[in-house]
């Protein structure tokens, strides 16, 4: 067991040190801005790096190469180190806040989920907010798939990390030859975007500050605001507006725009099998909900009506989770469709959670091919995909996700329904926090915080939102008898 | 349901602190019951009388009710604890919130 344990605790040294580094900015925001939390970021910085260089000089001498299946435990490892350690300056400078409270915030910000405990927003110090958004942006393409990119020490193994982090079903598409230099080019991307993003904001009217959080939690489609009324804040058409294209370019496959980049063509994009239905069905339902909302007279005018639905749509559907209006009070059958298209609406690939389009479209080819094989039973069907013939491997692998994701979310409903929540609560913060959308439903809607949980349920929130940023097998296979025996 | 049902509810079933009562008083801010608001923010201080916000915040509902002295003192309070804490920001803020409260009263 030690043999084992050893060289993944090296690794995950060196992933804390790093991460330790990360904080330098929040921290420099802060000196910069004189604000209070100046001492919180100090601090976290140093037990930060300094736990994880001491974790590393204990385990360094150790040269075993990374296996398989060391690849599981060291990300299962990862996503729940480092809110821990992210924590740190919220809790030096929320003394009040508890760790519980602390945890979910950050497992909540580097999920990428956006569900939030805190209230008074406006009022924390620049560099704690900047510092919330920024794990939404260290989180949106993953932790992991960061570190190999600018750790070149982690090449040792780190294919097997980086498949066990990256979303979406379709994990051995090659880009480049060498994985580093994938990694590397899907960060580039990634940044090119959000400081694209940034710009647009700071251009459109918000204070720099609102734009570096709201950039970070556009792209990286987490969430967290650096105002109580989150995007209702701004009350501003135009930065709506470039909030949603932003959320619809971060909930594409990274792999497409990566292409894109690199050909300096559109093809990519015309030929992305996700793209499409992605956006057919993103835009559909904004132009849906508009008609509902306005029909049931909600908005008194269409256009008010389809800012409002177009707004809240695609951010819940992209799983970015901030709002300009309280969709909680709008009729039940809205919030709920939105919540719906949140379980599967993004691209494999994104910075988004859920299912992913990739698996939805195939499970409804599978579900045809069916349908034909009852009509035709000698028939020889092939499911295809861009043209591609999926094999049976990836079709049945997708059936059991699906089994096992909806299988999550009925018994942690159930946990959360037994400690006391009520049905709609619970169903609408398990769908929210599993595919890492932020906002529910009822006591955990839009205009309120997930502050009114009691621990244990905040502790199962947590969990969910793990399982949902970690595509569930990599989180279950860790917790399976096999996979610890020898 | 909405935030501040959420955070009564908290209180409701006992837990109590300065964070809870902070985030309380913001609530009642927002709804505009001013007098809530100050009694939430008085009770995160006695549970911290070091949190700089909740000065802040307790100056602008005082102001909100037209006491404007209580509201300069609350300010002049939350600037010394500011500073104390290198809050410089905050304590920047709340100076300037201090001379309107001031003016306000050289005109009442």
């Amino acid at each position: 067991m030690q043999d084992r344990l050893i060289p993944i605790l090296k690794v995950l040294g060196m992933v804390i040190a790093l991460f330790g580094l990360t904080m330098l900015f929040p921290l420099v925001i802060s000196e910069a801005m004189a604000d209070a939390a100046r001492h919180a970021h100090d601090e976290a910085v140093l037990a930060t790096i300094g736990s994880g260089v001491f974790l590393w000089l204990l385990t360094r001498h150790n040269k075993r190469e990374l296996r398989s299946r060391d690849g599981f435990l060291l990300v299962v490892l990862i996503w729940t180190v480092l809110p821990i350690f992210a924590a740190l300056p919220l809790l030096i400078y929320l003394p009040d806040l508890s760790f519980t409270d602390a945890y979910f915030e950050t497992m909540s910000g580097l999920t990428t989920t956006g569900a939030t405990v805190l209230s008074g927003l406006d009022n924390l110090p620049a560099s704690i907010n900047i510092w919330r958004a920024q794990l939404h942006l260290l989180g949106g393409l993953g932790v992991i798939v960061l570190v190999v990119a600018v750790l070149p020490l982690l090449g040792v193994g780190g294919r097997q990390m980086y498949k066990a982090e990256t979303p979406g079903p379709m994990k051995d598409t090659k880009l480049t030859p060498r994985m580093e230099e994938t990694a590397k080019g899907l960060w580039v991307v990634y940044l090119f975007f959000t400081l694209l993003c940034f710009i647009a904001f700071w251009l459109g009217g918000m204070g720099w500050v609102d734009a570096v959080v709201h950039a970070f939690s556009v792209m990286g489609l987490g969430g967290f605001s650096s105002h109580d009324a989150s995007f209702g804040h701004f009350n501003s058409p135009l930065l709506e507006g470039i909030a949603v294209v932003f959320a619809l370019i971060a909930g594409m496959n990274f792999a497409t725009h990566f292409l894109a980049f690199r050909q300096r063509s559109f093809h990519p994009y015309r030929v992305d099998p996700e793209l499409r239905w992605y956006l057919f069905i993103v835009l559909g339902s904004c132009l849906g909900l508009a008609l509902f909302l306005w029909y049931q007279d909600v908005y008194v005018d269409f256009l008010t009506a389809l800012r409002y639905a177009s707004f809240n749509t695609i951010s819940v559907a992209t799983t970015m989770g901030l709002a300009n209006a309280d969709f909680n009070a709008w009729p039940y059958f809205a919030g709920l469709w939105m919540l719906f298209l949140c379980s599967f609406s993004t691209s494999a690939g994104s910075t988004g959670g859920g299912i992913k389009m990739m698996r939805a479209i195939l499970l409804y080819k599978q579900v045809y091919r069916e349908l034909v094989h009852l009509l035709h039973p000698n028939a020889n069907l092939l499911t295809r995909l861009g043209g591609v013939p999926v094999t049976n491997k990836i079709t049945y692998a997708v059936l059991a996700y699906l089994f096992i994701y909806i299988a999550s979310i009925v018994v942690l409903s159930f946990v959360l329904i037994a400690s006391g929540l009520d049905v709609f609560t619970a169903f609408s913060a398990v769908v929210a926090t599993i595919n890492n959308t932020g906002p529910g439903l009822n006591q955990v809607g839009p205009a309120t915080t997930y502050a009114v949980l009691t621990d244990f349920q905040t502790w199962v929130c947590s969990f969910s939102m793990l399982l949902g940023r970690l595509e569930l097998f990599t989180l279950l296979v860790v917790l399976t008898p096999a996979f610890w025996r020898k | 349901m909405s935030a501040l049902e959420n955070f009564e509810k908290m209180l409701a079933a006992g837990r109590d602190n300065a964070l809870l009562r902070y985030s309380l008083g913001n609530e009642y801010l927002k709804a505009e019951r001013y007098a809530e608001a100050c009694t939430q923010f008085e009770a995160a201080l006695a549970f911290d009388p070091k949190y700089s916000a909740a000065w802040k915040l307790l100056g602008r509902a005082r102001m909100d009710l037209g006491q404007f002295a209580e509201a300069a003192e609350a300010y002049r309070q939350g600037i010394e604890v500011a500073e104390a804490r290198g809050d410089v920001q905050a304590a920047k803020e709340m100076a300037v919130f201090r001379k309107r409260a001031l003016k306000q009263l050289g005109e009442g």
